[in-house]
């Protein structure tokens, strides 16, 4: 904030802006490119796959969600990508590329050195993510010193300064606090902090204001969102609520059972959800007709995950088709707008999962569609709308 | 504020036990009869002169006679000026022989605190972090046989072992080599072994199963994504942590031990130091200086529980010091 | 559905389920007091009608003559059946899903098999094997299978060969200076250390379990007195207590006992004290007081078994130390000479070390084992009966 001692850290920053344009291999290739990631875990109940081969890809200064019920390998993924997944029991497949360096390949200094500089993560509790026995302005100055050569006096300043800038009030005196004498809103401030010592390109945000009280969450969303143009970094936000996502994101993946279903732009996933289980999702939000339901069914066991889409236990359209193989590749079906779902292929119609057009046995689903809209542009809910729609399809699908 | 009065609380609390522990002491002691008066009564009727006289004079003699209170007195200005009386079997005064003994046992209970609390915490942590390796299990194979063998036993075998048949540490205690001597160090080796191996084990399992919970904390993770290498994340962010738990462990451990088995460690090894001389006092039958030994055992315990509540309550930054 | 509601649904009739008398004698109650009693005839009848001198049983011909101990431990024994194995027999699905977690842990199974073998050799052993005779002429024969030069035995029971005497199987373990045989003086120190083993934790158990409740419920000034009494306690190094006792007073096995108790209750009661009141916070405890149970209801039936396991726990870490005590004493020469225990058996063969070692090596592994046994057996309960626990009752 203040200019005149950032004057090193523009340096530094100058530095690494100047490393990244030497080793990028080509010029448009994104900040973060995720291809077929799959982390499995040996447990005595057998192999528990709980990412299975995941592809995305997050771009300088931009949003991407990854959304999904909990359970569905969200964290896990993230976690996977700077290898934080504890190995054994953990086993991570695939290639994460990180300006243009697979991370999954690296030897463990390389990737401790991407760890804070490169990419930093907030976590989903920060009652203990941060080490009690230490002070916070310890955790932030180790965070620095950890991957920089800077003296006590110059990285407890800078400390300070990032207290400051997350809006902890008098900074240089709760610098000697220890975590217990911070309020949650303030402790997941402080976690910020120490995911922005190192000056990170690419913040990973796992569910950052799940443990939080709905006032403080909005608090530190904004705080994130600040932060990012400042910092112009990308962000990577784990969430299972829609409502976070349709304010923050650029690009939405939606992720079920360590699979992708639907990915998009945030105006996509919202204007013309196609997957059934994004459909599902959406219509669990308040007004939209499931809130009281939810979806029904739960995830399948991760370590025996079911033939075909790994939604069709679950989903009220399956037909034969979704029950074999593995999960359907994904279908293009505008630009950066893929799903994967049997309807979008093979010619098949997906209007029927869609729910517009074609009456025959889906008229739940298109009137889920006008609810949707319906619910959002008057915000009541009508006598139709609290119908649950579920019940009303599976009994049309069988028939 | 905070932790001066909180020190200061448990110093007077300290004080308080110490008062109790002598006055129980005395209440013994006032209670029962005293061997030397016994002794001068069987002197006297064995010299044919007559018992009843002899306990009177003996008794004047100790100062017996006084009224309960006054002796009460007597004895607390006595325990707390360190006027502990005369050692009859030393023949010397018994703050002296204390100071003596005191003198030999530092030689053992300072390299046998020393080890402990280097390698114990050591080898529990990093028993957590290769949990259920053949390297745990040895640790763990290690810290029970540690405690479970009886100190005295396992100092006779190893006497028996290294003194009579290999002949490579001497079997008698030699009280002329220099403190810092490689002599010394050999004869008091076996010594030390016995008692850290001794008081290594509980300090090994409560480090590990602590710092198995320390290290899948949240804040590990934290440590991890922020780039510190698993050295230091060990180092810091799960030994730091286990210290509060250990610190109510260690004080208990070494004490128990130095109260018990230092005697019989000092008995088999003949070493000259406060647990033998406590013996000795007791075979002699010699009042004073068992008193003497007593309370000097005493006051180190009541003296190493406070330390171990101000330890706690300082390496625990969440404990406000009202709370205790 | 009976017709027959209570006026008010959160009042229950306490009175239907405690009986009228707010008592309520269970099945184990009832059978320990009825066990109990026979044993106090036959005090009586042992103290009126029995010669100090004479036998106890000396009417049916048996020799062994009880002492105040036996009956202690008689009785320990009484409400270790009632209280512990007959619970364990009247909740199956609870027993086997403890068995279950227990078996997984190997060492602990096995020590659990070695204290059995103590404690039947404890209990049983003095029946069926003689009591160790002195026999001079029997002196330091070596164990079966090995050796001593026949210059350090008066005279050989087995076979000489190259001039070295061979063990006998009428002394497995050999014999000592004194001609006992070891085996024998094991079995019968397996008496003592189960007698200590029994009496402690029953006396430990008792104190600590009422002192800590009491204390919890009391609450206010009476809690804070009752817990800086137990710090007193806790500080006070038993063993030089005792030696000073046995200084002034002179002292056996039954003052040992009574005296290494008396100082080992305050961490249980700690413990039972804490727990107390985290169990009382509970949702269920709560609902019990809301529907108009009595505070010694609650006690009996939530607080007290809910500090079971872990009570049990911790006297299983706490009896090894006893047992350690005892045998150092012992070997001190300062526990009673005339007790066949271990640590005298370990404390009689310490000067014949270098030629008969058997004589301190064998009582001194069954020792080791047997410690060893307890904390692996402590270790495994800790897992088996509270994860929770485990952090708490290693401080």
């Amino acid at each position: 904030m203040s200019g005149t001692d950032r004057d090193p850290e523009v340096e530094a920053e100058a530095d690494l802006d100047a490393e990244t344009e030497a080793t990028a291999e080509g010029g448009d290739e994104p900040l973060l490119a995720v291809e077929g990631l799959r982390t499995t875990f040996e447990t005595d109940a057998g192999t528990l796959v709980a990412v299975d081969g995941i592809d995305f890809t997050v771009s300088e200064g931009e949003t991407v969600c990854l959304v999904g019920e909990s359970g569905s390998g969200k964290t896990v993924a993230t976690e996977s990508i700077t290898r934080l997944v504890d190995s054994p029991p953990g086993h991570i497949e695939g290639r994460v590329r990180f300006r243009g360096h697979d991370l999954l390949a690296m030897d463990a200094e390389a990737i401790r050195s991407v760890r804070g500089p490169g990419i930093a993560h907030v976590f989903q509790n920060p009652q203990d993510a941060l080490n009690h026995c230490y002070t916070v302005g310890w955790q932030i100055v180790e965070a620095i010193r950890v991957h920089e050569d800077v003296s006590e006096a110059a990285a407890r300043a800078r400390a300070v300064e990032l207290l400051d800038r997350v809006g902890i009030a008098n900074p240089s005196a709760r610098f000697d606090d220890y975590p217990h004498e911070f309020s949650g809103g303030q402790k997941q401030r402080v976690m910020i902090a120490v995911a922005l010592a190192g000056d990170p390109d690419l913040l990973v945000a796992d569910e950052p204001t799940t443990a939080l009280d709905v006032t403080v969450q909005a608090r530190i969303l904004e705080l994130l969102s600040e932060l990012q143009a400042e910092f112009g970094m990308g962000v990577l936000f784990v969430t299972h609520d829609l409502g976070v996502v349709a304010e923050i994101a650029d690009r939405v993946v939606v992720m079920y059972a360590g699979k992708v279903m639907e990915r998009g732009s945030v105006l996509d996933v919202f204007e013309r959800p196609s997957h059934p289980y994004t459909r599902a999702l959406l219509s669990c939000l308040p007004g939209r007709g499931n809130e009281v339901t939810g979806i029904e069914g739960s995830l399948p066991d991760p370590t025996a995950p079911p033939e075909g889409c790994r939604f069709a236990p679950r989903c009220e359209h399956a037909i034969g088709a979704c029950r074999r193989g593995e999960q359907p590749p994904e279908t293009e079906l505008t630009e950066g707008h893929g799903v994967s779902c049997v309807f979008y292929r093979d010619g098949r119609d997906p209007s029927v999962v869609r729910g517009n057009g074609n009456g025959n046995g889906s008229g739940d689903g298109s009137d889920a569609e006008t609810k949707r809209r319906d619910a959002s542009r008057n915000g009541s809910r009508s006598a139709d709308a609290s119908t649950p729609g579920t019940g009303g399809a599976e009994g049309s699908d069988g028939g | 504020m905070g932790l001066p009065r909180y020190v200061a609380a448990r110093v007077v609390w300290a004080a308080v036990v110490s008062l109790v522990i002598v006055t129980i002491t005395f209440g013994l002691m006032a209670a029962a009869p005293n061997p030397a008066v016994q002794e001068a009564a069987t002197q006297a009727a064995l010299e044919g002169g007559d018992p009843e006289e002899a306990v009177e004079r003996e008794r004047e003699l100790r100062g017996l006679d006084e009224p309960l209170h006054v002796r009460y007195a007597d004895f607390l200005r006595g325990v707390y000026t360190l006027n502990w009386g005369w050692s009859d079997l030393q023949n010397r005064p018994v703050s002296e022989a204390l100071s003596e003994a005191l003198f030999y046992t530092a030689q053992y209970s300072v390299p046998w605190t020393v080890l402990t609390l280097l390698i114990g915490p050591l080898i529990g942590v990093y028993s957590a972090a290769n949990m259920y390796s053949w390297r745990d299990h040895l640790a763990t194979g290690v810290a029970f046989f540690g405690y479970a063998i009886p100190n005295f036993f396992f100092g006779i075998i190893l006497l028996l072992l290294f003194g009579v048949y290999l002949e490579w540490i001497p079997v008698v205690y030699n009280t002329d080599v220099a403190v810092f001597s490689l002599e010394n160090a050999r004869q008091l080796a076996i010594p030390v072994f016995v008692l850290v191996t001794g008081s290594i084990g509980a300090i090994m399992r409560v480090s590990r199963n602590e710092s198995a919970e320390f290290r899948n904390a949240d804040f590990m993770k934290t440590a991890k994504a922020k780039g510190v290498s698993p050295l230091r994340a060990y180092a810091y962010h799960v030994m730091r942590p286990t210290m509060v738990p250990l610190s109510t462990t260690v004080v208990g451990q070494l004490l128990a031990i130095f109260l018990g088995s230092s005697l019989l460690v000092e008995v088999v090894f003949g070493i000259p130091g406060l647990g033998r001389l406590t013996f000795d006092a007791l075979i002699a039958q010699d009042t004073n200086l068992v008193l003497g030994t007593t309370l000097l055992f005493t006051f180190v315990a009541v003296v190493g529980n406070l330390i171990e509540d101000i330890v706690f309550t300082v390496l625990d930054p969440r404990i406000s010091y009202d709370d205790r | 559905m009976t017709s027959e509601k209570p006026d008010r649904f959160d009042r229950v009739d306490w009175s239907a389920y405690e009986g009228s008398g707010g008592v309520d004698p269970s099945v184990n109650t009832v059978g320990a007091i009825g066990t109990t009693l026979p044993l106090v005839a036959l005090f009586v009848y042992d103290r009126q009608f029995v010669g100090e001198r004479e036998a106890t049983f000396g009417a049916v011909g048996l020799e062994a003559d009880w002492s105040g101990l036996e009956y202690l431990f008689a009785f320990t024994l009484i409400l270790f059946v009632w209280y512990v194995l007959v619970p364990l027999y009247q909740n199956p699905r609870m027993t086997r899903y403890y068995w279950r977690e227990f078996t997984r842990n190997r060492p602990a199974v096995v020590s659990l098999g070695w204290l059995l073998v103590v404690f039947v050799g404890g209990l049983l052993g003095p029946l069926v094997v003689s009591a160790p005779e002195q026999s001079v002429l029997a002196g330091h024969q070596p164990p079966v299978y090995l050796s001593i030069d026949t210059a350090n035995v008066a005279q050989c029971l087995g076979e000489v060969r190259g001039g070295r005497c061979y063990g006998t199987w009428e002394y497995p373990l050999g014999t000592t200076r004194g001609g006992k045989g070891v085996f024998r003086s094991i079995v019968y120190g397996m008496r003592i250390s189960v007698q200590i083993a029994f009496i402690t934790t029953t006396i430990v158990a008792t104190i600590g379990i009422t002192f800590g409740t009491v204390s919890a419920y009391a609450g206010g000034w009476v809690d804070e007195a009752m817990m800086r009494f137990v710090d007193v306690v806790l500080s006070f190094p038993t063993l030089l207590m005792f030696l000073l006792i046995l200084y002034i007073y002179g002292a056996g096995l039954g003052m040992f006992i009574v005296v290494f108790s008396l100082f080992a209750w305050g961490g249980t009661a700690r413990y039972v004290r804490s727990k107390s009141l985290s169990v009382s916070e509970e949702t269920y405890v709560s609902a019990a007081r809301i529907s108009g149970a009595s505070t010694t209801r609650i006690v009996r039936r939530h607080v007290v078994p809910n500090t079971a396991s872990s009570i049990v726990t911790q006297l299983t870490l706490l009896v090894p130390g006893f047992l350690l005590a005892e045998a150092q004493l012992a070997f001190l020469g300062l526990g009673d000479t005339s007790l066949p225990s271990w640590g005298q058996l370990i404390a009689a063969g310490r000067s014949d070390l270098g030629f008969a070692p058997w004589i301190v090596v064998a009582p001194g592994i069954v020792l080791f084992l047997t410690i060893l046994a307890f904390n692996f057996l402590g270790d495994a309960l800790l897992d088996a009966l509270d994860p929770e626990a485990a952090a708490e009752v290693e401080r």
